[in-house]
């Protein structure tokens, strides 16, 4: 009986490989985002909405995580959005591009690039506004011309989800982000 | 069919250990018990990471191998020998440090190693502190008499998360010690028995593993460093806990930094 089984899985495992030992699959790499906790926490905390600003931001601050790699990028501080840096405008945050772009290059020198966060609020997965696309087709993605050994790009967030892009050779491309479990009660966030 | 998540104490967590990508370093006496347990739990992608073929004095402690598999690469055993079970198990027949090894390193949810000597370690918790990714690191030593009789049992489970202490901190790693690299079962005698204790070690790696990806028990996190004593039969936290935050890695410093020229003063 059981040399009859072995046969036909053996006879099946031709049609229908067993999970195990087949390569990944080759082709671009999904693009990681690693995001400690700590400073996912400090997102949500600094673009809570207020009266005068609807829609505040925030910038991480970005590396690749290796010299050879531009699939996996390691978040690894947060950067506060100066109050003079809000201009009047009609959209939920309006900002003084030049602010951003010198924060940018201040930023080389620590080999880090920026990424421009803000919230939508609500629960799931969030998606950009029409505005933010501008946004960040606009002006995040020209911080990367003539850069390459930073990441540049843009996150939305929800309660509970965030979405983001990054820069790659190919323009703005989505960036899985991996919340990373870390030793939050005892960080030392300062630069 | 039974759905599985509704059994499960992992609730949701279920799908994230399915999901997950996990790499194991080293496939010897504790690896191989750690590449076990994740293929049973159907985490999603187990890269099993060891550059070393299967030799007659492994098998004692090895698991998932047998004596009709000497010779070949201890990984593709591994991955062969636990195929079917839930997880896709892919071997990576390089060492940690390889481009191949840190390719899955830094693209991992988290890094258990298993590995023998000092450099290896520190080479490890280094590419995962530069990548953010969690390392839990287990290791054991067997230390004997001038008689031959054993004087000491030891090993640990450490947790080295961003932020966090790392194996500087609790100095596990220190700078004698890389420089004697020893090794850690007892020189000269490599077939010991420990497949028991590398199972103790192992096992509590794994659950560290679960906790952290799931979540399930939040208000009950793993103590980054966890003491084994094999004489007294004991697994416990050291008596004076690890403070941080940890001076050897900070996370600011995270990710590829470009050494960069002096800036330039005008005169
Ligand atoms: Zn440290």
């Amino acid at each position: 009986m059981k040399t009859v089984l072995r046969a036909i899985r053996d006879r099946l495992a031709g049609f229908w490989p067993a999970r195990g030992t087949q390569p990944q699959p080759t082709g671009p790499a999904e693009i990681r985002l690693h995001l400690p906790r700590c400073l996912r926490e400090s997102l949500a905390a600094q673009t809570v909405p207020r009266v005068a600003c609807p829609e505040p931001l925030a910038l991480l601050r970005l590396r690749y995580a290796g010299e050879e790699r531009r699939d996996v990028i390691v978040a690894v501080g947060v950067l506060p959005f100066a109050e003079e840096a809000y201009v009047e405008g009609d959209a939920g945050a309006n900002f003084d591009t030049r602010w951003l772009i010198a924060r940018a290059n201040d930023e080389l020198f620590t080999n880090c690039g920026l990424m421009l966060v803000h919230s939508h609020g609500g629960r799931g997965t969030p998606d950009f506004s029409w505005t933010d696309r501008r946004t960040n087709h606009d002006v995040m993605a020209p911080l990367a011309i003539g850069v390459a050994t930073a990441p540049y790009g843009a996150m939305v967030l929800s309660t509970d989800g965030q979405y983001a892009v990054v820069t790659t050779s190919a323009g703005l491309a989505p960036a899985t982000v991996i919340i990373v479990p870390d030793a939050t009660t005892r960080l030392d966030l300062s630069a | 069919m039974i759905d599985a998540s509704r059994m499960s104490f992992l609730g949701p967590g279920l799908d994230r250990l399915a999901a997950a990508t996990i790499s194991v370093v080293g496939a010897g006496g504790g690896g191989s018990h750690v590449v076990q347990q994740l293929a049973h739990l159907g985490v999603g992608t187990v890269a099993i990471i060891d550059a070393d073929g299967l030799e007659s004095s492994n098998v004692n402690r090895v698991v998932a191998t047998h004596y009709r598999d000497l010779g070949r690469p201890k990984a593709e055993i591994l991955a062969a020998n636990l195929a079917g079970l839930g997880a896709t198990l892919v071997p990576v027949i390089a060492r940690a440090t390889s481009a191949e090894g840190r390719r899955w390193i830094e693209r991992s949810d988290l890094v258990i190693g298993a590995v023998d000597g000092m450099r290896s370690r520190d080479a490890i918790e280094r590419l995962c502190r530069a990548a953010i990714v969690p390392y839990l690191d287990i290791g054991l030593s067997i230390v004997l008499d001038e008689a031959g009789h054993v004087a000491g049992i030891g090993g640990q489970v450490f947790t080295s998360l961003p932020g966090g202490p790392c194996m500087r901190c609790a100095e596990i790693i220190t700078d004698e010690r890389l420089a004697a690299d020893r090794e850690e079962y007892v020189a000269g005698a490599p077939e010991q028995q420990v497949v028991s204790m590398n199972g103790i070690l192992a096992s509590q790696a794994v659950t560290g593993a679960i906790a952290l990806l799931t979540d399930f028990a939040p208000a009950f996190p793993m103590p980054p460093w966890l003491q084994y004593d094999g004489l007294l039969h004991e697994l416990k936290t050291p008596s004076v806990p690890l403070l941080g935050p940890c001076p050897h890695h900070s996370l600011a410093l995270a990710g590829w930094l470009v050494p960069l020229p002096p800036k330039r003063v005008k005169s």
